[in-house]
């Protein structure tokens, strides 16, 4: 079942001599449960694509259905709605709220949609991100494996349809990232998490199902890794 | 746990940047307290001014005169006449028990028990009449001498005094504004003196007092003594003697009455309506602050006043919340990019700024309330002394007495305008921050780029030479660095000081115009007040055609120590008229504008009858040494024969014509900075009215004056202050003797004394002993503190305080904005400043850098500032002069120019302090880590 499709999609910034074609005529789909890395060289696109898919950036051109909905067709707030239901996103950096604790953090998209605490699926989520002890900790206080597993249960809380990870372990040491990339397997293993990760790190890409390769804004390469 | 996470974030954000938040509430507490100066402090300030003016002018309205039963029912009857009190006066009658022969009579009144209040009768000793038969009596009297006491009985047969005069020549008593001519009798005015002194004797057998009996015989008890009104003057025949007035008995006979209206600007208009103007008086003073006079000057300028002052804090508040919102972008940014990011919508971030705005508000609002309130008080206290001196001048004028209670006067509705104000003031100014708080997405919170906009930066070619030089010109194409804060800022403290002390002068500019009788204060003789120690007072010695006395005067003052300064100035009461055309065209087109607040039709005509009118031009003379030094400094040479110097510099003001007792439409005044054609060389022919002795008739004497110089009001300035509408001939002693001109000679000697020099010290104490009566044959007394000549100068030192306080607290205000934008911009700086430090920069170079960058950042904010400050300031003006005529207003331009200098080279001074703060003790790697956190 297709849980995202991606059509004839551009991003251009600039005009005249300075156009820049940050993705250019890219398309494809992604099946609910797939875990597709998007791999690329600095400038490729991939950040770019993501953000699109996370309806944080809008395309140029092009249309993106997730869960039969096509997001560049919605409102900006219908967006942000959309988005706090449908997507989780986990950036680089974290983006945590600064002043809030671990559990307050994950609670944040929630909390937002207007629905109240909910106890024991919070607990849940803390174990599995192994945060017993650091859930009332500010991001300040916690190690960036500890900030960026925060930031991959908020996106998991709300079960989203679409995982969209722009290099999450980017910011970590090695054994961090490790862990990170294991709890996102993890989730897409025990959960049927559909996730997007892109990553400049082979290794890490290697991790996934699928592995989409983008240079210059197209894709030049989709590539199913065997297990 | 469900609650509103925008809210519970925005909270803790607040929390968390203590300093801003700080700032903030900072802000919106200096602005409250404005507010709350604005509103209650117009009503605890007007209502002072009120109760002052009250307690030195008494608290009725208008008072009307020789009314019937009839006229004194439709005045009561009126709907803006709030409450009347009526009183009859009975006349004079011998007092045999007075020890003092120059006051021999009992000045009868009687008055209802409302009047007693409203003219401020004050119990000495006893008590006030409670009916007809009871009365009390001047306390003067008792202290005089009088063999009085409570409870005597006092039978009075009543009189009214007449003159006669068998002189054969009209006599003028200009003390008293009474003239009589040759064989007529009339009514005395009330404070004539009586003349039974062997000293008058050659007087009195010209002049013959007359006494016709009104009727009225009735025997008194006294129940107390008062303090004397202001109408028992010294010189007087009488002590004043009040009884009661029984309601009941008011619709017997003619009376006098006053009465307090009830707020509207109708009652005078009315009642003058009613019986004309002839017989009423209006308590101008006490109406104008009480938001009742006739005249709208006062309230429309009080309005004037509010409303910019609420404009200016507006626009105050909107700058200063918009720029604190913006020194924290980068914050809010990361934090509503985040929340954006999983999915906050445009409203939900709009909300966070709301709800930080109404949350500044709930500490700002009461605490800027108390602030405010205190701010009132010590400007009260301030504002205290000066009250003082205009209740000593106007109920003793010599001795201190105390004004009325300071109060704080909070209404219900001003503190809802207050906290009404304010808030819409501080949301109105959340609006912009929040729209673009609304706009931030996701996206930007990721790349940290929602204010910056791509703009390519024109590269310099060639060697890059000096590494501060290189980083400062950086900076300054940085628009992500701070500076466009804190060039905002300075700009706003500039702009904002400027309005506010151009609007405050021009108002206090105003407000004196309107106080001040451009008639009455025509000349200020002040410039001795100048350089006094604490032990030396300015005295004035007036005099009435007693050249004699003059003489005597002025060779004492000369030969006695601890007495310097010693100047001299004289005037003909009736000056002389201008035989020829002298109106220029800037003259008369003042007169133009100001007949049309009279709606007057007769075009040209008018205007060259009333120019007609205006021909009367004060001679002023001048010490002959003085005056001959100003013809040298003038025109280069020593003064011709007749010589006179012309000052035509004047001031009309609709209240200065006041035609016929009619009020303008408008006030209006303009300044005139050369009423006449007349040029130096030409010669000025005058006439003066003069008696011949011999036809026994009136003539005009011809005067020819050599005009030898024009003078501006600076070459006066050390000299003496001419005011009014009046255009002066300024000549020396001599020349105005030898012109005739002395025939009602008013002169005056003023001169500073010490003392703690006993010379000097006896010589005052003579003087004050020796008053000559004001029966036209001479007159002197002795003033101290002549700064406190006048009740309008004190009232509008007040209104200067009052705006002197706006401003500064105005300024505060910028000033913090200033401090917020340094300090945010520091604090920008951390992770610049490591990275700049990791590559080897020393904490000199890096303070030469931001220090070099800063002084261009104060170059660029003055470059905007300075023409968007003197656009405002003109702005101003033209709006004042579309209303107001055309009148100068000085700018205090070094107390600006100081005012900003000091506010700029704390600028440097903060940024110093901010630097040391922020980059002390910090460890690089961390703020290098602290990138995109």
């Amino acid at each position: 079942m297709t849980i995202l499709e991606c059509v004839d999609l551009r991003k251009q910034y600039g005009t005249g001599e300075s156009l820049i074609h940050a993705v250019n005529d890219i398309s494809f789909t992604v099946d609910k449960g797939e875990f597709v890395s998007i791999v690329g060289t600095s400038g490729s696109g991939k950040s770019t694509l993501l953000h699109m898919i996370g309806g944080v950036d809008r395309p140029t051109e092009g249309k993106i259905i997730i869960g039969g909905t096509d997001i560049t067709a919605l409102k900006e707030d219908d967006l942000a709605v959309f988005r706090r239901r449908k997507i989780g996103l986990v950036y680089q950096f974290y983006n945590l709220i600064q002043v809030l604790d671990a559990d307050e953090n994950i609670l944040l998209p929630s909390l937002l949609d207007g629905h109240a605490e909910d106890r024991e699926k919070l607990d849940s989520i803390i174990r599995y991100l192994d945060l017993e002890d650091r859930r009332n900790h500010l991001p300040r206080e916690l190690s960036g494996g500890q900030q960026q597993r925060v930031s991959i249960g908020r996106a998991l809380y709300s079960e989203p349809e679409l995982l969209l990870c722009d290099e999450p372990t980017g910011n970590l040491d090695s054994k961090a990232s490790e862990d990170v990339v294991r709890l996102l397997q993890k989730a897409n293993k025990e959960r049927g998490q559909t996730i997007i990760l892109v990553t400049h790190d082979e290794s890490i890409a290697a991790k996934a199902d699928r592995i989409i390769t983008l240079a210059d804004g197209r894709i030049i390469r989709d590539t199913k890794v065997s297990a | 746990m469900k609650k509103n996470m925008i809210y519970e974030i925005t909270r803790r954000y607040l929390k968390e940047n203590r300093k801003s938040t700080l700032i903030m509430r900072l802000s919106l507490i200096l602005i409250t307290a404005l507010m709350t100066c604005v509103f209650i402090g117009r009503d605890t300030v007007m209502d002072y001014l009120l109760r002052v003016s009250e307690e030195a002018y008494g608290k009725w309205h208008i008072a009307f005169y020789d009314v019937t039963q009839q006229e004194y029912e439709e005045i009561r009857s009126l709907r803006s006449v709030k409450e009347t009190a009526a009183a009859r006066t009975r006349g004079f009658s011998e007092f045999a028990a007075s020890a003092d022969p120059d006051v021999p009579y009992l000045y009868i009144r009687q008055e209802e028990e409302k009047m007693f209040e409203w003219t401020g009768l004050t119990v000495a000793e006893g008590r006030l009449p409670q009916n007809e038969d009871e009365i009390v009596i001047s306390l003067s009297a008792k202290e005089s001498g009088a063999q009085i006491a409570i409870g005597d009985t006092v039978e009075a047969d009543c009189f009214d005094r007449y003159l006669h005069n068998s002189s054969g020549v009209t006599t003028v008593f200009p003390f008293l504004s009474f003239s009589i001519k040759a064989d007529e009798t009339l009514e005395m005015p009330r404070a004539f003196p009586v003349y039974v002194t062997e000293e008058e004797k050659h007087f009195y057998d010209d002049h013959e007092e007359i006494h016709r009996p009104t009727g009225f015989h009735h025997t008194y008890t006294v129940t107390g003594f008062i303090e004397p009104p202001s109408y028992e003057t010294s010189d007087a025949a009488f002590y004043t003697a009040i009884s009661f007035l029984d309601s009941s008995h008011i619709e017997d006979g003619v009376f006098s009455g006053m009465c307090r209206t009830d707020g509207s600007a109708m009652a005078a208009p009315d009642v003058t309506r009613l019986i004309g103007y002839e017989r009423v008086e209006t308590n101008d003073r006490v109406m104008a602050f009480a938001g009742s006079s006739s005249d709208t000057g006062i309230n429309f300028i009080v309005i004037i006043a509010q409303v910019f002052f609420l404009i200016l804090i507006g626009v105050a508040s909107v700058l200063l919340i918009y720029n604190a919102y913006q020194v924290t972008a980068e914050k809010r940014m990361q934090f509503l990019g985040t929340l954006a990011s999983v999915g906050a919508t445009s409203k939900q971030k709009r909300s966070s700024v709301y709800y930080e705005t109404l949350s500044h508000l709930l500490y700002a609002l009461p605490a800027g309330i108390a602030a405010g309130l205190a701010l009132i008080a010590i400007a009260m206290m301030i504002l205290r002394p000066y009250a003082d001196a205009l209740v000593t001048l106007v109920n003793t004028g010599i001795q201190t007495a105390q004004s009325a209670d300071v109060r704080l006067v909070i209404r219900p509705l001003s503190l809802l305008g207050v906290i009404v104000c304010t808030a819409a003031a501080a949301l109105v100014s959340s609006i912009l921050p929040a729209r673009m708080s609304g706009k931030i997405g996701a996206i930007d919170s990721i790349r940290a780029n929602t204010v910056q906009k791509r703009r390519s930066h024109r590269r310099e070619k060639g060697i890059r030479t000096g590494g501060e030089k290189m980083l400062v010109k950086a900076l300054l194409r940085n628009e992500q660095s701070g500076g466009r804060s804190v060039i905002r800022s300075v700009v706003t403290f500039w702009v904002i000081l400027s309005a506010a002390v151009c609007a405050g002068t021009e108002i206090t500019q105003m407000v004196r115009y309107k106080l001040l009788d451009l008639n009455d204060t025509a000349v200020e003789e002040t410039p001795v007040q100048k350089n006094r120690s604490e032990t030396e007072e300015v005295y004035s010695v007036f005099l009435f055609n007693q050249q004699d006395l003059e003489e005597e005067i002025l060779s004492e003052l000369h030969q006695t120590s601890g007495i310097r300064d010693i100047s001299y100035y004289g005037t003909s009461i009736f000056g002389a008229r201008v035989q020829t055309q002298w109106a220029s065209e800037e003259y008369r087109e003042a007169m133009r504008e100001i007949l049309k607040q009279y709606d007057q039709t007769g075009g040209e005509d008018a205007v060259d009858q009333w120019i007609e009118g205006m021909s009367w031009f004060s001679v002023y003379a001048l010490d002959d040494e003085v005056y001959a030094s100003l013809v040298q400094k003038l025109s280069g040479h020593a003064p011709s024969e007749n010589s006179c110097i012309i000052y035509d510099q004047v001031t009309l003001s609709t209240d200065g014509m006041a035609l016929s007792g009619r009020k303008a439409d408008s006030f209006r005044v303009f300044e005139v900075g050369s009423a006449t054609v007349l040029q130096a060389g030409e010669t000025l022919q005058m006439a003066t009215p003069a008696y011949d002795e011999k036809k026994n008739e009136p003539y005009d004497r011809e005067l020819f004056f050599q005009i030898d110089a024009m003078a501006k009001k600076e070459d006066l300035e050390n000299i003496l202050i001419p005011g009014g509408g009046t255009v002066y001939v300024l000549t020396d002693r001599s020349t105005l003797f030898s012109s005739g001109l002395t025939d009602n000679l008013s002169s005056s000697i003023v001169f500073i004394a010490d003392g703690t020099d006993p010379a000097a010290a006896a010589l005052i104490r003579k003087y004050d002993q020796h008053n000559i009566d004001s029966r036209g044959a001479g007159y002197s007394f002795t003033v101290k503190g002549m700064e406190q000549k006048d009740g309008y100068y004190v009232i509008a030192g007040m209104i200067r305080i009052v705006m002197s306080f706006f401003t500064i607290i105005v300024s505060l205000i910028c000033l913090l904005n200033i401090f917020n934008s340094v300090s945010a911009m520091m604090v920008k700086r951390r992770r610049e400043t490591a990275v700049l430090r990791s590559a080897g920069m020393t904490s000199a170079q890096l303070w030469k850098t931001y220090r070099l960058e800063m002084y261009f950042l104060l170059l660029r904010s003055l470059l905007i500032a300075l023409p968007i400050g003197a656009l405002t300031a003109f702005v101003i003006h033209s709006l004042m002069m579309s209303r107001f005529g055309r009148f100068t207003v000085h700018v205090p331009v070094l107390l600006l120019s100081g005012i900003a200098l000091a506010a700029f080279a704390s600028i440097p001074a903060l940024q110093r302090l901010s630097f040391h703060y922020e980059m002390t003790g910090r460890n690089i790697i961390d703020e290098i880590r602290q990138e995109n956190h």
